[in-house]
């Protein structure tokens, strides 16, 4: 209890309110502006939180995750063009809606149904990480080495392009994790006589090479072209009434709710993410439309399933890299980075090591949602007016900022090589269909991955018949089994790279 | 004149499209495996301390993985040859990607960036990097990129002034 009561001293310190809120702030300028995605801008946040206390620095960082979602609904409402891939199935009911003068109503629409989902997934987070982390701890280093090549083939098999593609990613990932001391014997292992890799690749390089300056690539290339068609589509300005009725607002209710919920299970199943969370949602809410509903032409229920589920997956997916270490869509890889940076190792034991800091988080992530609602609510049409920002300004300014990012990080021009470099990798894989949300998972696991085989290597005296003696490391194997035999039979693959 | 049947038909434009596909699925080989051969026999075990290990030796996780990857890349080359090519059109929609000039420029800028930064600063290599990313993307207007400069000039100030 009494930890409880710190944390939450902590979370309402005026510092991590203050990191609150210009994280909400940040994270709804990038979700509005098309063409930052929200992985590439939490990469790209990280380093600015190098000075910040731990709680602010998280707070902060989950400020611009969460708002990041909820922002993205303005572009695919007014705009027809996502802020966020995952907002992209906002746009079926959130454009016509514009376009027949209910943009405002819209708008509101995905900013309560965006909140409701992140609060109830974060009462979720809230209620179940810590039960699931005391049994994870139950759990030896076979059945944690089991779990993590589930979950590396479950993300595989859900990335963009083949399977093996996938795999081929994942171990990638888990290969360039390798660089640097040996955990052992503290050998160097492929450091090419840098003394710089001796530490290992640095993180904060790879996510934002990876993921902000490969965006910045690919948007540029975009822009290049585009600009020799110059076709843009219209923006529509929010304006008549917009005034949401209570009748209506009960209308919501039900779909919220289914909405909420799958987005929950989109977050706990490593590898989902916010996209297909969104668009499954929206799916079993068409499916389960009423007489008179009017999806696809314009109907609220359509904006509030898409946004209830996209907002709803980053909550949940803190679950297994609470209870388990394990990072179930990119932007929690991206938090482990941020967690990591401030000395704290996400896992079951953090609950013991670090109590005060993960309630201070689970307060300061209820204040959050609090505070987009706030923020949302006011700059409604304020943040309509941001769409307008051209990319061309956006490109120099990313840029700059992962340039400026990495170098931070170990002050040495070192880093913004190996950003580039790794940026230049990722852009090539994603351009010949290799899946780097799959890469990243792999090289931010990796570390504990190798631990834990090395420890199953040493408790099972490099028998490998002793694996049949623990059944649950059995029944994850054959899961990851089954995982491969599924989604290589054709039409079964779901093929939505969904950036997170 | 006999008119080439359906089935004739589709079986050149079938063998149209796997010439470059096997070429495609080749190249990706060539790339991926002996990517992953060169791991195995020269990066890894020259640049791996040998050392006495309990669990695992310092080698053994790079191998395993360079294996694995070498592996994957022919099922990849084997399942690209036994798959149907698309259907007839199916590859027309894909369009032609753009070339990859751009990006190679952007790195190229940037890199010239980093060295303006690591040798002048964060405000004038953040000038730099703005300047020449502005200039590959074809942002000629001096006026926008001289506000956008003085902007990343003040935000790097701050940088260095918070002493992050």
């Amino acid at each position: 209890m009494q930890d409880i009561l710190l944390g939450a001293a902590d979370a309402f310190s005026i510092g991590a309110v203050v990191s609150v809120f210009f994280g909400i702030l940040l994270g709804y300028v990038i979700g509005v502006l098309p063409g930052l995605s929200r992985p590439a801008a939490l990469a790209v946040a990280v380093p600015i939180t190098y000075s910040m206390a731990p709680i602010s620095a998280i707070a902060f960082l989950v400020g611009v995750t969460k708002a990041s979602a909820a922002g993205g609904a303005t572009g695919a409402i007014l705009l027809n063009t996502p802020g966020e891939p995952s907002s992209a199935a906002t746009r079926f009911d959130g454009y016509p809606l514009a376009l027949a003068g209910r943009a405002t109503q819209a708008l509101k629409v995905a900013l309560y149904a965006s909140v409701f989902g992140d609060i109830v997934s974060t009462l979720a987070l809230i209620a179940l990480a810590k039960p699931l982390a005391a049994f994870a701890l139950k759990m030896g280093p076979l059945e944690m080495t089991a779990v993590m090549i589930f979950a590396l083939t479950f993300i595989a098999a859900l990335s963009d392009g083949s399977l093996s593609r996938g795999l081929i990613s994942g171990v990638l990932g888990l290969l360039l994790a390798t660089v640097g001391l040996d955990p052992e014997s503290a050998t160097p292992r492929m450091t090419f006589g840098m003394i710089e890799l001796f530490d290992g690749i640095p993180l904060i390089a790879a996510t934002v090479g990876m993921l902000a300056f490969t965006e910045m690539l690919t948007q540029a290339e975009a822009y290049l072209a585009r600009k020799k068609r110059a076709a843009e589509t219209e923006a529509v300005t929010p304006q008549g009434d917009g005034r949401l009725s209570w009748r209506e607002m009960l209308r919501l209710t039900p779909v919220t709710v289914q909405s909420t919920a799958v987005g929950i299970a989109a977050g706990v199943i490593p590898g989902l993410g916010p996209t297909i969370g969104a668009f499954l949602s929206y799916a079993i809410a068409k499916k389960t439309a009423r007489p008179g509903d009017r999806y696809g032409k314009g109907e609220l229920k359509g904006v509030a399933a898409t946004e209830a589920a996209d907002n709803a997956v980053l909550p949940a997916s803190m679950i297994p890299l609470f209870a388990i270490g394990l990072p179930g869509s990119v932007s929690a890889a991206i938090l482990v980075s941020a967690f990591m940076l401030h000395g704290v190792v996400p896992g079951p034991l953090v609950f013991d090591q670090h109590p005060r800091l993960i309630y201070g988080i689970y307060v300061s992530m209820i204040v959050a949602s609090l505070c987009m609602l706030f923020v949302g609510r006011i700059g409604l049409h304020l943040f309509a007016k941001i769409t307008a920002v051209p990319i061309s300004i956006i490109i120099p300014f990313v840029i700059v900022f992962c340039v400026v990012g990495s170098f931070l990080e170990r002050d040495t021009a070192f880093s913004i090589y190996a950003m580039l470099g790794l940026g230049m990798l990722g852009y090539l894989m994603q351009r010949y269909g290799y899946s780097v949300i799959t890469f990243l998972i792999g090289f931010v696991v990796g570390p504990i991955f190798e631990l834990s085989l090395r420890q199953s290597l040493i408790v099972t005296h490099h028998d490998a018949t002793k694996v049949l003696e623990h059944p649950i490391a059995i029944g994850f194997l054959l899961a990851a089994v089954a995982a491969v035999v599924i989604f290589m039979r054709p039409g079964k693959r779901i093929v939505l790279e969904s950036a997170d | 004149m006999t008119q080439p049947s359906l089935a004739q038909t589709t079986e050149g434009g079938e063998r149209d499209q796997r010439s470059p596909k096997l070429l495609q699925a080749l190249a990706e080989l060539a790339v991926v495996g002996g990517g992953s051969l060169i791991a195995i026999f020269w990066v890894i075990p020259n640049q791996t301390a040998s050392a006495s290990a309990y669990g695992m030796s310092p080698s053994m996780m790079p191998i395993a993985c360079a294996t694995a990857i070498g592996l994957l890349a022919v099922f990849q080359f084997l399942a690209s040859l036994l798959r149907r090519p698309a259907a007839s059109g199916a590859g027309k929609t894909e369009g032609k990607r753009p070339g990859m000039t751009a990006a190679v420029l952007l790195v190229l800028v940037t890199c010239i960036g980093a060295y303006v930064l690591s040798r002048f600063g964060l405000v004038v290599g953040g000038i730099a990097v703005t300047v020449l990313v502005s200039l590959v993307i074809g942002e000629f207007r001096l006026l926008r990129t001289g506000a956008l400069c003085c902007a990343v000039a003040g935000v790097m100030l701050l940088i260095d002034l918070s002493g992050l």
